[in-house]
């Protein structure tokens, strides 16, 4: 049985890197690292704040993400920390719920990631992580 | 309840959900989320919800993952109002 998976990240989508770099400056954040995740088309802005929290920003570069929100953005996912990926998409499969791609992918960071699917949870979107 | 109000109805709900114009030649019981832009995984599970709301029925996640086409819900929306 899955439990207490620890929050790994929140993610937010905006229009712009520029829009990410004014809201990282009102929030206090500093840029930790970036990188392009060509499945979702998405450029990836992790920010942490003093206390360490991460918010990872999301800036679509193209596919349905830059319609989220009507284009304007928002809150979009919280991504939850285990151990093993593979073996979490297993333990949920198992109930009859999907992931958003069969495998594992390389994440924006030095981490794995997947999705659930949004019909598995009515619509929450659910990242899991898993450190690498 | 008639086919014809069910696809009403859920034409009404794909008309708020998805903030297009929907009328009779945009879609039919054919449409799927190919032909509207719109229409993507988290959308789809707003227009399930949408649906569920208005015809005050619930479906299951492998109904709603079963569902190809409008024409689908229609007949998924239609034996559970029948029931």
């Amino acid at each position: 049985m899955i439990s207490g998976m620890p929050l790994h990240h929140v993610g937010i989508v905006l229009p712009s890197e520029e829009d990410v770099e004014t809201l990282m400056a009102l929030l206090g954040m500093r840029e930790d690292y970036r990188g392009f995740v060509p499945q979702w088309s998405a450029l990836c802005i992790f920010a942490k704040a003093d206390k360490g929290s991460l918010i990872e920003f999301v800036v679509p570069k193209g596919g349905p993400l830059e319609r989220f929100n009507k284009g304007a953005g928002g809150v979009h996912h919280i991504a939850l920390e285990v151990p093993d990926l593979a073996e979490t998409m297993r333990s949920y499969e198992a109930q009859g719920m999907k992931f958003l791609e069969k495998e594992p992918i390389k994440g924006a960071g030095p981490f794995l990631c997947n999705f659930l699917s949004p019909i598995s949870t009515r619509g929450t979107m659910v990242e899991f992580v898993q450190l690498i | 309840m008639s086919r014809d109000d069910i696809l009403n109805g859920i034409r009404g709900a794909m008309a708020d959900v998805f903030d297009i114009d929907v009328d009779e030649n945009i879609v039919t019981g054919d449409t799927t989320a190919d032909d509207i832009e719109e229409w993507d995984s988290l959308s789809h599970i707003r227009l399930i919800v949408a649906v569920e709301r208005k015809f005050k029925v619930k479906f299951t996640n492998k109904e709603i993952e079963s569902l190809k086409r409008v024409g689908d819900l229609v007949a998924l929306v239609g034996a559970k109002t029948a029931a």
